[in-house]
């Protein structure tokens, strides 16, 4: 069933429509409970929050097919949200295409609101997430930064999530420290609400990394069958989970501006002083720089977008397991 | 004047990135003026090279032991390619603050300007909202527990606004002034990417008051218009004393209210107009009795948006 979640008067003759796709099941896994009695087991998929990232645009669809071709299996609630910025994903901007916002900090009730219309797609969209047994938010880093399939949460919630996010088939899980301008994020937000939620990042900004796509998938249907959502007697195994905290990551912020040309893959193993690229000059040809891992460790972030700046981000290495290759 | 550069980072291909200071006086340090932290702050530049023009040719007059620093352009990036934010990846210095100087580059900026004004006892920032209209001019000030009311009302502007800081805007330079103990306060007015010539005046003149009630400028030297006399009382206001409008409808704005003016309760101050057969969808009347403080001002709205703030 289609429902629009958000339903807002465009200036010339358009909506601003947020749709959901809920995909429902009443017959109850137990045959001894009342299915008028018994609440349905509900996990939510959500993305496009940021337009510009496309990843979860897949996993949406791919869930919807396999919900649909083997519906019988379905013992509760699949809510699909596929395009919570729909004019951003219209647009290709990452923010709210006219007041250059981004929604992802627009979250939280309590704050101030820049707009109201912006405050009633977030309220909206979190009223009728919350009290979802899970809510899985899918970002695609961005433009900048091609990241492999991870989990990101703040400390505070791990001990909830944790448990759940090891299901999810992703390479890595990130246990950050708490950041204050993260509050008014749709996922703290709910979290907050006692709604668990789950961040994944994976891929890249403006692409479809099918591979992710699909592994992820299949962490989202293993979840489900944890939370008594998807019938599946025998689920197949998942990918047991990096576990990283804070100290654990080095960044390596560029030195210098020009063309990033990196020398290793993504996801790899690499040893202290390796070479990971090289800054050149595109004017001269000129090398200004060579980019040396500071320590071994596995590059978990690696620049995608080629034009940098001193200080851009070219690579996240995770420093406490130096061996792992892909 | 001393003229220096703050701070120089290279590009691929546009000429090194550069924010100059001009500093004023000797000794301590005293008042620092940052301005054209976003593209869209043109009106803040102005009102800064105004100020940095009336120092020169006034610097002997500033008290001894005073220093002054102005900063006019913090991102003449993003000002000379008329974009609000970052050109690179779209970030907002202004949500930087305190800054990280082995960070990402406007991290490494604000960090730089940070360091450039901490110091100093009294922090000026001639800022802007994101909102797509248009404000009266005022000061701006965070409620954190040090006292900058007293600070913002010797601008002698018609309003200071006493506004509690959102999550994100703990990333401010105003939020983070005020945290290493710099009395802090913003000046916005006008729009975004916008010069409004009295609103430029306005803003000058009320630094120049500023300037004179703290003692770093002598009464002598200053226009007559901005001299602070006792009639020229800021009305403090508070987030809840801000009655907001929003439009229950999307469309054509047609306004002529201009922010400043007096509005009656239940006067129409604007109309949303059907956009293609050209009907009123809605008339929007003044809640209550007051000033238009902020007034929407683009051609074409949406529904939930602001249309007037009403103080």
């Amino acid at each position: 069933m289609i429902e629009d979640i958000v339903d807002l008067e465009l200036p010339v003759a358009e909506r601003l429509v947020i749709r959901r796709n809920r995909l429902q099941n009443s017959t109850p896994l137990s045959t001894t409970k009342s299915e008028s009695t018994e609440k349905l087991p509900r996990i939510a998929i959500v993305t496009g929050v940021h337009g510009d990232e496309l990843e979860g645009q897949y996993v949406c669809a791919l869930i919807a097919q396999k919900v649909q071709a083997e519906f019988a299996r379905l013992r509760g609630i699949v809510d699909i949200y596929p395009a919570i910025n729909p004019l951003g994903i219209d647009a290709i901007e990452r923010s709210i295409p006219y007041l250059e916002l981004d929604m992802n900090r627009y979250f939280a009730g309590e704050q101030e609101r820049n707009d109201s219309y912006i405050a009633h797609m977030t309220d909206s969209v979190t009223e009728s997430l919350a009290g979802a047994d899970l809510v899985v938010d899918i970002h695609a880093s961005n433009i900048y930064l091609r990241e492999i399939p991870q989990i990101r949460m703040d400390r505070n919630t791990a001990e909830r999530l944790l448990p759940l996010a090891r299901l999810m088939n992703v390479d890595f899980v990130w246990i950050h420290e708490a950041i204050t301008v993260l509050k008014s994020t749709l996922a703290h937000t709910l979290n907050s609400r006692n709604t668990p939620t789950l961040v994944v990042e994976m891929g890249v900004g403006m692409r479809i990394t099918p591979v992710y796509c699909h592994e992820l998938v299949q962490g989202i249907f293993r979840v489900m069958t944890h939370l008594g959502i998807w019938d599946d007697p025998d689920p197949s195994p998942v990918k047991v989970p990096i576990e990283c905290k804070e100290g654990e990551v080095s960044y390596i912020n560029s030195p210098a501006a020009g063309l990033f040309l990196p020398a290793v893959e993504h996801w790899i193993g690499v040893a202290q002083g390796e070479l990971l690229g090289r800054i050149v000059q595109p004017l001269t040809g000129e090398v200004v720089s060579e980019i040396r891992s500071p320590g071994a460790g596995t590059v978990f972030t690696l620049r995608e977008y080629p034009v940098v700046m001193e200080g851009s981000l070219l690579a996240r290495v995770f420093t406490a397991a130096p061996e792992l290759t892909k | 004047m001393k003229t220096e550069v703050i701070y120089r980072l290279a590009s691929m291909s546009r000429e090194d990135y550069q924010i100059h200071g001009y500093r004023f006086g000797s000794g301590k340090p005293r008042v620092a003026i940052v301005a054209g932290m976003r593209g869209s702050e043109a009106q803040g530049l102005y009102v800064a090279a105004k100020l940095v023009q009336y120092l020169k040719q006034n610097e002997q007059a500033i008290a001894s032991g005073s220093e002054i620093l102005v900063i006019p352009s913090v991102n003449p990036y993003s000002l000379n390619t008329v974009h609000r934010l970052w050109p690179l990846d779209h970030t907002d210095i202004n949500r930087m603050f305190p800054g990280y100087s082995k960070g990402e580059t406007t991290q490494r900026i604000a960090a730089a300007v940070m360091e450039a004004v901490q110091d100093y006892e009294l922090g000026v920032n001639l800022t802007s909202t994101p909102h797509p209209g248009k404000h009266v001019v005022h000061a701006r000030i965070h409620r954190l527990g040090t006292d900058s009311v007293e600070a913002a009302v010797a601008f002698g502007l018609p309003f200071v606004h006493e506004h509690e800081a959102n999550p994100q805007e703990t990333g401010s330079l105003n939020y983070n002034w005020q945290i290493w103990n710099t009395r802090a306060v913003s000046l916005a007015g006008g729009r975004g990417f916008e010069i409004d010539e009295d609103q430029v005046l306005e803003l000058f003149h009320g630094v120049l008051r500023f300037l004179v009630v703290q003692g770093v400028l002598p009464k002598n030297v200053v226009p007559v218009e901005a001299l602070p006399l006792q009639h020229r009382h800021s009305r403090v206001v508070q987030d809840t004393d801000i009655c907001v409008v929003t439009t229950p409808r999307a469309g054509i704005f047609s306004t002529r209210c201009r922010p400043g003016d007096s509005v009656q309760a239940g006067e129409v101050l604007a109309e949303i107009l059907d956009p293609h057969v050209g009907e009123v969808r809605y008339e929007i009347r003044s809640p209550i009795t007051g000033t238009a403080f902020y007034v929407y001002r683009a051609p074409l709205v949406y529904e939930k948006m602001i249309a007037l703030m009403i103080v």
